[in-house]
């Protein structure tokens, strides 16, 4: 069977927006030949700049018959007691278009019913083809519509022709005021006639002819092989995220590399700097050298490989006069210290109802400050980092190159001799920028990332941003998550939700749309969440840990880790099991104060004793953070506590003696409680 | 090619295609947008196609003429060409051959660009040319203006002349090109740079200005309710301007600002709105 090539030929389509759009095309695609019970093998997709294009392999000729029923009224009543059909029987068919002759009966559901059973020849996909492809193309959702003519079609560019070919026979699909024929066009300079496509099956191989690599998987090795050639023939790494290399792939329909130096003028600039000029506005790609240098870099040309060096040359001219801007900004910079730049940070507003920048700094010090000690950071060094954290953002190199804050900030630091773990933190105070990302290396670097994101979180819910479902602007969720990733992995060991409680003060300006519970309690979700996606906690042992407080991530993390690899054993069960015999007995009962001389079974007096043992041990187990040993303290009370439940009847007729060993029955609880609430702990069922 | 040559061959280019050959405006622009023969030629219904260069002021591009490539006034050429034609890609790149530029030596891309102004309401969707990724003209089909959905389309072609003058004479600072085969941009330009730099950042008055802005804006509303639509766009346009100055003075805080932007986005919509309604009546 042939293939069908639909080509949407456009004006330059937006980068990184093309795969999205092809992609939607495809799926669309692959709906509607499936709706319309017309089979193929499988539909490829190709997309450049100036074109969207399917190939729909091995495309049937025709539907798929279909077999069509209808209900009709009961047997019953559509025939008479000689069996001729009544007039329920006549005028359904009728109302078919078909004879009495050709219905039958079928049983539903213990009755008899009559049915029409007709098969509908499928039609010809030629036939059909016109109908569909328009509306695969209105259907498409680009994330801006324009209009280009009168034909009232909107796209993200105008389209300006189309081709339709089944095989070797055109199928005039219209669109807008286009009618689809085999004429293509070959690349915008190098060829820039019309082509005819003979074949649907020749398409690839036609435009290749022309200068066209239609395929993108071809563009995306073409580029990656010549990144990779230049960093072995010359040495070096190439700097490549995904974003330019998307817009690269998809900003040319036949990608050559080209070559440029970095006069040696511009090498004594930091290396960051120089790279942050390349990669500005997805054009260059910087090599760095293992000395740090970055002497060259690779650009691509839509076209034929640049033999005179007209386009390197052209390439070269741009990255000097933006070097020369960075040059610029750079040295304009160093006429100042950091420091001296902070008290321009008055006048920034970093959020009208949060304050300046200014503002902002003086609460990330506050913060920092309390969380220093717990990461060990020395906390002069916290205080000058967080004091000089944001002043980068009033320099002309950020304004520039908003990529390079942090970055700035701990160039420019170390040049002014601040001391190196200063320098450092403010370069890494901004990570994890992603959830992927590293974190900061450093304690110092630490302390401050930690308490830039908190003052973040708490200001924008106190103002009323909370995340609501998707909609996220302040990215609270992110950060949140990435202040429950520090504290676990760099084992801070704080209760952050009593922080929030200390730093109230520093919010005393704030006008409040929310109160501080929103923010504990946005906390908490997020450290859940955290638990369960990131560390793989089970949800049953969070909400355990969690009647315990989460507000320590690193310890709620351990306790729920040491709770997870016990709460499958079969002593675990059972202690499981008593634990709540005594919560649920104790769920009302406030006082835990207990008097031993009321106790009067030996099973009372035995576990009494056990708990006294046990709880010197857990306490220090707990303040140790060693869970493991707590829980196996634990487990050895199962067997008292069974005793106990065995043969004391808690509920005394004597008030005095009831509520003696309920108050005990509480310590013992709050004891369990102190690691988590194991009632809430899933057990499965083993009948 | 010297830069009067370029506007010359440009002329040519463009009235050999129809268009109308017109002048800059004589009130203070941004851009070759902010020109009636843009604002107005856009709207309504009628075949337009038109060319001119708009010298454009761009205060807080400022650079006190030291910096080789920004100023706080460059040249744009401007083409409307209403509606747009389905071939207007092509033809615009023909209009760089014409200058002098051979493509096939070249790199060309149209990197998305889609244009925005906010004071105008108005907006379109296009590209930047970049030619070697120089950026050397922005080349827009517009949406909207002054908040009125369009319908014809039309496109506009911005070339940024400094840029193409660079490239053409090999020069790497403006103030080196040469206007003609004796004056040089620089001779023209640069004490202007200076001047209007020291003015712009660091004299300009800004109660005075904001004095201005207001009885600019009120005239431009006494005109609206006369129903005078062309007098009261210049006024717009005066607010516009001086709206950039107290902008470059940094005599407008972040929530200023967007009242200000707000403010005259009103008076663009009232001349446009007017505009219409005047059409209306005479049809």
């Amino acid at each position: 069977m042939p293939d069908l090539l639909f080509e949407i030929g456009t004006e330059e389509l937006p980068a990184l927006e093309i795969p999205r759009l092809g992609k939607a095309l495809q799926e669309e695609a692959t709906r509607e030949f499936a709706a319309r019970r017309i089979s193929c093998s499988r539909i490829d997709l190709y997309y450049t700049p100036r074109r969207i294009a399917l190939i729909v392999r091995d495309l049937a000729e025709r539907q798929e018959d279909r077999v069509e029923e209808v209900k009709g009224p009961p047997a019953a009543v559509a025939f008479d007691a000689s069996g001729n059909p009544t007039q329920a029987a006549i005028g359904f068919a009728k109302t078919q278009g078909a004879s009495v002759d050709e219905l039958e009966t079928r049983e539903v559901g213990g009755k008899s019913y009559l049915y029409l059973r007709r098969s509908l020849p499928g039609r010809e996909t030629v036939e059909i083809l016109p109908e569909i492809l328009p509306d695969l193309v209105r259907r498409l959702r680009p994330s801006k519509s324009m209009r280009w003519d009168d034909s009232g079609l909107t796209f993200i560019r105008p389209i300006r022709w189309l081709v339709c070919l089944y095989g070797d026979a055109v199928i005039p699909v219209r669109l807008g005021h286009l009618t689809a024929g085999q004429e293509t066009r070959g690349h915008r300079f190098i060829a820039p006639q019309q082509v005819t496509i003979a074949r649907a099956e020749d398409y690839e191989e036609t435009l290749s002819g022309v200068f066209v690599t239609v395929d993108q998987k071809k563009r995306e090795d073409a580029v990656m092989t010549a990144l990779k050639e230049a960093a072995a023939a010359r040495g070096g790494n190439y700097l490549l995220d995904p974003v330019l290399l998307t817009r690269i792939v998809n900003g040319a329909e036949h990608p050559v590399p080209v070559i440029g130096s970095v006069p040696e003028e511009f090498l004594d600039l930091p290396v960051e700097v120089v790279q942050a000029t390349l990669h500005e506005e997805g054009k260059f790609v910087p090599f760095v050298l293992s000395d740090g240098t970055s002497p060259y870099f690779m650009g691509f040309r839509d076209g034929l490989p640049d033999e005179k060096g007209i386009v390197r040359a052209g390439f070269e001219r741009v990255v000097r006069a933006r070097l020369r801007d960075s040059r610029f900004f750079f040295e304009k910079d160093r006429t100042r210290p950091l420091a001296d730049r902070v008290r321009e940070l008055k006048s920034v507003i970093y959020d009208v109802r949060l304050g300046s920048l200014w503002e902002k700094v003086e609460r990330i010090r506050t913060i920092a400050g309390m969380i220093a000690g717990a990461l060990s950071a020395p906390p002069a060094e916290v205080d000058r980092a967080a004091f000089l954290c944001k002043a980068d953002l009033v320099t002309e190199l950020v304004r520039a190159f908003p990529e390079l804050e942090g970055t700035a900030g701990a160039i420019y630091a170390k040049l002014d001799g601040e001391p190196d773990p200063v320098a450092r933190a403010i370069g890494e105070h901004y990570l994890p920028r992603a959830s992927d990302d590293p974190l900061p290396a450093t304690p110092v670097g630490a302390a401050v990332s930690l308490a830039d994101k908190l003052d973040t979180i708490v200001g924008a819910l106190l103002v009323g941003e909370a995340p609501k479902g998707s909609r996220d602007p302040y990215g609270l969720k992110r950060q949140a998550n990435a202040v429950v990733r520090l504290a676990v992995e760099k084992m801070v060991d704080l209760d952050f939700i009593a922080l929030i409680d200390e730093i109230k003060e520093s919010y005393a300006t704030v006008e409040k749309k929310a109160d501080f519970s929103e923010v504990t309690s946005f906390l908490a979700d997020r450290a859940s969440q955290v638990l369960r996606q990131r560390y793989g906690i089970p949800p049953d042992v969070i909400a355990a840990v969690a009647a315990a407080g989460v507000g320590n991530f690193y310890r709620t993390l351990l306790r729920a880790q040491a709770l997870s690899a016990r709460k499958a054993r079969e002593d675990f069960v059972a202690l499981r099991l008593g634990f709540s015999r005594a919560r649920n007995i104790t769920k009302s009962v406030e006082r835990s104060d207990f008097d031993p001389g009321l106790f009067t079974e030996d099973a009372e007096r035995e576990l009494w004793r056990e708990y006294l043992k046990a709880e010197g041990e857990i306490v220090r187990d707990l303040e140790a953070g060693d869970y493991a040993r707590a829980l196996n303290r634990l487990l050895m009370l199962k067997g008292p506590i069974d005793r106990y439940f065995d043969e004391v009847l808690v509920m005394d007729e004597d008030e005095a003696v009831r509520n003696n060993r309920l108050a005990f029955l509480k310590a013992l609880s709050d004891l369990f409680l102190r690691i988590g609430d194991l009632s809430l702990i899933a057990v499965e069922n083993r009948d | 090619m010297d830069f009067q040559s370029i506007v010359l061959k440009l002329h040519d280019f463009w009235r050999a295609r129809g268009c109308l050959i017109l002048n800059p405006y004589d009130v203070e622009t941004g851009a070759g947008t902010f020109n009636p023969a843009t604002f107005f030629g856009t709207l309504g219904p009628d075949p337009w196609r038109v060319g001119y260069v708009e010298p454009s002021r761009r205060p807080t591009d400022g650079r006190y003429g030291e910096n080789p490539v920004r100023f706080r006034l460059h040249h744009q050429y401007q083409v409307i060409l209403k509606p747009a034609p389905a071939d207007v890609q092509e033809v615009y790149l023909a209009s760089l051959e014409e200058l002098g530029l051979r493509l096939a030596e070249h790199d060309v891309k149209f990197a998305e660009d889609d244009w925005e102004s906010p004071t105008l309401a108005a907006w379109g969707v296009g590209w930047q040319v970049w030619l070697d990724e120089m950026e050397i003209t922005q080349f827009t089909y517009f949406q909207q203006m002054g908040g009125i959905t369009l319908d014809p389309i039309s496109v506009e072609l911005t070339y940024g002349l400094e840029r193409i003058a660079l490239l053409l004479q090999g020069k790497e600072s403006a103030f080196d090109l040469d206007w003609n085969e004796n004056v040089s941009y620089g001779t023209l330009w640069r004490e202007k740079e200076r001047e209007f730099s020291i003015y712009n950042f660091e004299r300009a008055n800004v109660e005075r200005i904001q004095q201005m802005f207001q009885l600019c804006s009120d005239e431009c509303r006494d005109n609206l309710a006369a129903g005078l639509v062309y007098p009261a766009y210049d006024y717009a346009l005066k607010c516009s301007h001086l709206f950039n100055i107290l902008d470059a003075r940094g005599a407008i805080s972040v929530t200023e600002r967007e009242s200000y932007i707000a403010r005259i986005r009103a008076l663009a919509v009232g001349c446009a709105e007017a505009y219409m309604q005047k059409r209306g009546e005479d049809a």
